[in-house]
């Protein structure tokens, strides 16, 4: 069953030329952790807050486990985290949690029961009591999570949950979702950090210009067209070397001061070249190196600057 | 989950919030309850003025003779003078600067002499060098100043028609003069506040206004900080998350009163011998301060729904509370304005609550009686909670 299943979603914010989103459709099966990626103004966070409820699409449906994300039933199904420290400073966690738990209709020994897993999967049991405003950083990014979980959601939502967060605190929220994931919970991650994605996500959506980029499989939509690149070290002129291997036709770039990046996507008709630059003597090592997630994502939506 | 649930816990939230906020506290009731306790004071000398108190005078007398004897004898009957004696070597000038008189009263020695002189030559000569004296503290207002040379002369003048007529005779002194020939006119129907029926009503709705402050930058807050998203994200009622905002205010208005009257019952007593007359029908108090709070509330939202930024709605919120709270009698008792600037006061919604809390204190007012003034107000909220729902909503 489709957790999330989008089918030509548009939006336009009043007082605006351009939509923000212009006809996305994508599926996200149930159970799967996928990363929602795009450039700053892509529209992730307008996809965001459509899923959330927070926004109505002036067209094309949502629908949450099959339900119209408008209904309550499919809202209830929903767990957010902002990417803003929505929490209250002046309360401990305990408050923040029972407050927001209640709004999610828990109560009584229930809520205190998921109160306590949430802030155990947080790792914040040992600071409950203390108030919020006295917590760093991490902490509180960890408790932003924990509210999100709280009420055993079918789908997490979160957006850039570990912006300014140190290792360690990243860490704790990888495990919690990965737990929360193996425990069956539906994720839609939202982050520009590519390793996180690389790390958790198994399914990606890549939006731009308010337009669907691509969705598949994390590892497949990273290798997709992307070329493959060799890494030589040149005992030679490295900069003559390039401008003969690009004369010859390569894609080859400088990548150091006796490094050169050879870029094709049949590495294979590359070998004849490395075999020559090693008759001359001018090859001193070499390696290949699989294409990234980041470059991929580059390569889709363009270097150009967003602000 | 039902409807009261979920403003049950957003009301609980709210509470918490607010009360460990000490900033918004301090603002909240210190401020106004100090305001009540020191204007109160300071009220004190200007309403003992308008209603008509005794004067302190300091009296120097210096000659023994008959005639002065009867003047201070005279002058000790006089309502409108109570007669300071400071204490040995004090000059009139350190009565005077020390605030326990406000004018001094010299009879020079000779001036019985001079007197009878005087009544000897029927008037006809003039009075001699031997005077009566008198001088009045700086700070004394001219009404007051005309009132002090007016009483001497009456003074004076009974003193001499003392002297003169037979003692036998049925001539009233000049205070049962007044009190036989005169009659005030409207005195009973139209009583004037005392200083803590003034300052109580007055300040609590400065506070209960006040609120602008607090409410405006917790929602601004909300706003910025993501939570209000987030609660908004729960499969909840809209018009919880608004009442929210406004139950809780209610309660603080109603808690900002009960502090105040406290203040007027029990511990301005306690610096002065005034004392806060509730009226004889206190229970429509409660639902004033409920009309009150709720105005109050309701402009709070507005002001927080208008403004862009945190700082615009504390900024323009406190400031106008100031000058709505001015134009409604809070500072500068209404009475005590211009009629052009009274005239004016009916747009401030402080001054309607200012007037239905003086109904009830000076005429005793029935809830019916206070229809004009909450009615106003009702309809004041309203309008600024729809404004600022409508305004939020987007």
């Amino acid at each position: 069953m489709a957790a999330l299943e989008a089918s030509e979603l548009r939006y336009r914010y009043p007082g605006s030329t351009e939509p923000a989103l212009d006809g996305v459709s994508f599926t996200i099966e149930e159970g799967q952790f996928a990363a929602l990626l795009g450039p700053n103004g892509a529209g992730k966070t307008t996809l965001v807050q459509l899923i959330a409820g927070l926004l109505r699409a002036d067209t094309g449906s949502l629908a949450v486990f099959g339900r119209a994300n408008s209904l309550k039933a499919a809202r209830r199904a929903i767990g957010f985290c902002p990417q803003e420290l929505a929490l209250y400073s002046t309360l401990s966690a305990t408050e923040n949690l029972s407050f927001f738990g209640q709004l999610a209709g828990l109560g009584g020994e229930r809520l205190r029961e998921r109160t306590r897993i949430a802030l155990e999967a947080v790792r914040l049991a040992d600071q409950a009591d203390e108030r919020v405003e006295r917590y760093s950083g991490g902490m509180k990014r960890r408790l932003n999570l924990a509210i999100a979980i709280l009420a055993e959601p079918k789908l997490l939502i979160l957006d850039e949950p570990t912006v300014g967060v140190d290792a360690q605190s990243r860490l704790a929220i990888f495990e919690a979702l990965e737990a929360q994931n193996a425990a069956g919970t539906t994720v839609l991650y939202t982050t520009h950090y590519m390793e996180e994605v690389e790390r958790m996500c198994r399914e990606v959506v890549v939006i731009d210009h308010g337009h669907l980029l691509a969705q598949g499989p994390t590892a497949e939509i990273a290798s997709i067209g992307a070329n493959a690149a060799l890494h030589l070290e040149v005992s030679g002129a490295a900069a003559e070397i390039v401008a003969e291997l690009v004369a010859a036709g390569h894609d080859a770039r400088l990548d150091g001061e006796q490094e050169i990046a050879l870029h094709s996507q049949d590495l294979a008709a590359e070998l004849a070249s490395l075999e020559a630059l090693a008759r001359r003597g001018l090859l001193t090592a070499f390696h290949t190196r699989r294409p990234t997630l980041e470059e991929r994502f580059l390569e889709l939506t363009g270097e150009e600057l967003r602000d | 989950m039902n409807f009261f649930s979920v403003l049950s816990a957003l009301c609980v939230k709210e509470v918490r919030v607010l009360v460990r906020d000490r900033q918004a506290l301090l603002l909240l009731f210190a401020m106004p309850a100090l305001f009540v306790l020191i204007l109160s004071l300071a009220l004190e000398d200007i309403y003992n003025e308008k209603v008509g108190s005794s004067l302190p005078v300091a009296l120097q007398v210096e000659d023994d003779g008959e005639f002065a004897t009867r003047l201070v004898a005279t002058l000790k009957k006089r309502g409108e003078f109570t007669l300071v004696e400071g204490t040995e070597g004090q000059s009139p000038d350190e009565l005077i600067k020390s605030g326990e008189a406000r004018a001094w009263i010299r009879i020079p020695d000779g001036f019985s002499q001079d007197a009878g002189d005087y009544l000897s030559a029927h008037g006809r000569e003039p009075f001699g060098e031997n005077r009566l004296e008198w001088r009045a503290s700086p700070q004394l207002d001219a009404p007051f100043r005309w009132s002090l040379r007016s009483g001497l002369s009456l003074v004076m003048l009974e003193t001499i028609l003392d002297s003169l007529v037979d003692p036998r005779g049925e001539f009233p002194d000049i205070e049962r003069g007044a009190e036989l020939f005169l009659r005030e006119s409207g005195s009973d129907t139209d009583p004037l506040p005392t200083p803590l029926q003034q300052t109580v009503p007055g300040w609590s709705l400065f506070a209960m206004f006040f609120i602008v402050v607090p409410l405006s930058a917790g929602l601004f807050r909300e706003r910025t900080e993501g939570t209000l998203t987030r609660i908004l994200v729960y499969p909840i009622p809209k018009s919880a998350v608004l009442l929210s905002k406004v139950a809780p205010y209610l309660i603080v208005g109603i808690l900002q009163f009960a502090c105040m009257l406290a203040v007027g019952v029990f511990l301005v007593p306690l610096f002065s011998d005034m004392s806060l007359q509730l009226g004889s029908n206190a229970i429509v108090l409660l639902p004033i301060t409920l009309v009150c709070a709720l105005a109050a509330t309701s402009y709070a939202l507005l002001v927080a729904s208008l403004a862009k930024t945190a700082e615009q709605a504390a900024a323009f919120g406190a400031t106008s509370i100031i000058i709505l709270a001015m134009l409604g009698g809070v500072m500068i008792p209404h009475f005590a304005m211009p009629d052009t600037l009274q005239s004016v006061a009916v747009i401030s919604p402080l001054y309607w609550g200012h007037q239905a809390y003086l109904d009830a204190f000076l005429s005793n007012a029935a809830l019916g009686e206070l229809a004009t003034p909450l009615s106003v107000l009702l309809f004041f909220a309203v309008g600024s909670l729809t404004i600022a729902t409508l305004r939020l909503k987007r």
